[in-house]
């Protein structure tokens, strides 16, 4: 074997990738020529420097803190399923699934947090996506949502009027101002319109969510408890929305024996949302609270998308909403 | 294939977005280093990644498990976006600086920078085709067969790209001291 041949194949043989009859041809070779051998040694040391060289390069390669969300930017503006198209189209690649598409949205928005910057129809269809993935929202619902819906003739009332609006403690000490360990656990707003009325309940907290609103319990269940007031007669002095499905008011006769129509058809939609909890809390129809729930989240991710804030804290945030009360 | 990754690329096809996100977490570093060490740019590397993720995104429904590992899977994709991303650019003939790394929150360690610098070079003056061969070999310990199954080449090609990178990369880093020795000791002769 002439030397030529041999430098051809050092580095496999250093390798350990030449098969045995090769290896031992090289040897034989190496063991007359020094020209080669020092190649061999030369080669060997390269490869370590180089080995341990890209090591040292990669363990403070990291990508920027922004990487998923500039991915989730590509993708909704790549997409031509992201622009609302009623029709999946190929581009010379694979759409995307509705399916796969809502459920980015939906996990990009919510899991890992968000910083994205996009224009408005994105963020429409980002918004539309997630509150169809999450809310099963059909189009119907969609094309009616509009952010921060609000049904007309419902005006602001201030929540003093209405006296506290609390979440008892776990251990059933109701009517504290907040739960243990937080300064300023909620934030409320109160409308109403006639008899009508509306609350909204936020946690100021973006950490750490309200309890999930399991904060007593009332014949048997979990509940959150309003508790009301005087100022405002036509409300009840104190409402139970039952979060597995009742109705009741605490210490109280259960609802069917109500004569108020509040009682009756209080309602609570509740949901998680990047760490808070929000609640909308009505005597609304269902499709009313429905929409207002689906124009403040609507108006959330919107306002996500088109400010390019960072909404999320953790993977484990997670919009899940459900009903409460009578459906 | 990991029984985590079967289970992300399962719960993913199935139009879970969420696992997405968590095959996005688990595999971005390999992804981000892998063109790192190609194209030898921060920035490259990142839009790189995008591209890369985008893809897996788009095909995930392709992956087939019997042919190769995820990571294998998406190690092919990165590679063949590391290629194309530079057909009609100018080459960047170096690793860049330090102060340019900072940007995506990269932070070499202090020690060790001379090697660096020489790694760079030695790096910088192969072509991004044996760049990559390279990298799959001594950063990834990829064996040769895997590496011409991964870049669809003969192992032929791999086995001549490798002799023909390594022998680049030894007389740009120079004789060793113990190389300086012998050819003294032989010039003496």
């Amino acid at each position: 074997m002439r030397c030529r041949e041999v430098r051809k194949m050092l580095v496999a043989y250093l390798d350990g990738e030449l098969a045995p009859s090769e290896c031992a041809a090289i040897d034989v070779h190496l063991a007359r020529c020094r020209s080669c051998e020092g190649d061999l040694a030369a080669l060997g040391r390269t490869r370590v420097e180089i080995a341990d060289g890209m090591r040292r390069l990669a363990v403070g390669a990291v990508p920027s803190i922004h990487a998923w969300s500039r991915l989730q930017a590509v993708i909704m503006n790549r997409d031509p399923c992201s622009a609302g198209a009623a029709t999946a189209k190929t581009v010379g690649r694979r759409a995307l699934s509705p399916r796969r598409r809502i459920a980015l949205v939906a996990a990009v928005t919510v899991a890992l947090g968000v910083g994205v910057v996009a224009a408005l129809p994105t963020a429409r269809s980002a918004a539309e996506g997630l509150l169809w993935d999450i809310l099963n929202l059909n189009r119907h619902h969609l094309a009616s949502t509009q952010a921060g819906y609000l049904p007309e003739g419902f005006e602001s009332v201030p929540i003093d009027h209405l006296g506290k609006v609390d979440v008892s403690s776990p251990d059933g000490e109701g009517g504290s101002a907040a739960p243990a360990g937080r300064s300023n656990p909620t934030e409320e707003l109160l409308y109403r319109s006639g008899n009508w009325y509306l609350l909204i309940r936020t946690s100021s907290d973006g950490l750490t969510p309200l309890p999930e609103g399991r904060a007593t319990e009332v014949n048997g269940n979990d509940a959150v408890v309003i508790t009301g007031p005087s100022a405002l007669a036509s409300l009840p002095e104190q409402l139970v929305v039952d979060l597995e499905g009742a109705v009741g008011q605490e210490g109280a006769a259960d609802m069917a024996a109500s004569s108020s129509v509040a009682y009756r058809d209080t309602r609570a939609i509740v949901w998680v949302q990047s760490g808070v909890r929000v609640e909308v809390v009505s005597n609304l129809p269902e499709d009313e609270i429905r929409k207002i729930a689906y124009g403040l989240i609507f108006r959330y991710v919107e306002g996500i998308w088109r400010g390019g804030a960072a909404c999320c804290t953790s993977s484990r945030d997670t919009l899940g909403c459900r009903w409460t009360g009578a459906r | 294939m990991p029984r985590d990754d079967a289970v992300l690329v399962r719960r993913s096809r199935a139009g879970d977005g969420g696992t997405f996100g968590l095959l996005f977490e688990q595999y971005k570093n390999l992804v981000y280093r892998t063109a790192f060490l190609i194209v030898g740019t921060a920035a490259d590397a990142e839009d790189i990644l995008q591209e890369v993720f985008l893809q897996v995104y788009r095909a995930l429904d392709t992956y087939d498990p019997a042919r190769g590992s995820f990571g294998t899977w998406i190690h092919r994709i990165t590679v063949n976006c590391c290629l194309n991303w530079r057909r009609g650019r100018r080459p960047t003939d170096r690793l860049e600086g330090r102060e340019d790394r900072a940007e995506s929150l990269v932070c070499l360690p202090d020690e060790g920078l001379a090697n660096r610098d020489s790694v760079h070079r030695a790096l910088s003056v192969l072509s991004h085709k044996l760049r990559v061969v390279v990298v799959l070999r001594y950063y990834w310990d990829f064996s040769y067969a895997d590496i011409a199954e991964m870049l669809d080449l003969p192992l032929g090609t791999v086995k001549s790209r490798l002799n023909l990178a390594m022998h680049q990369m030894k007389d740009q880093l120079g004789p060793g001291p113990q190389d300086q020795g012998r050819f003294v000791v032989e010039a003496e002769r």
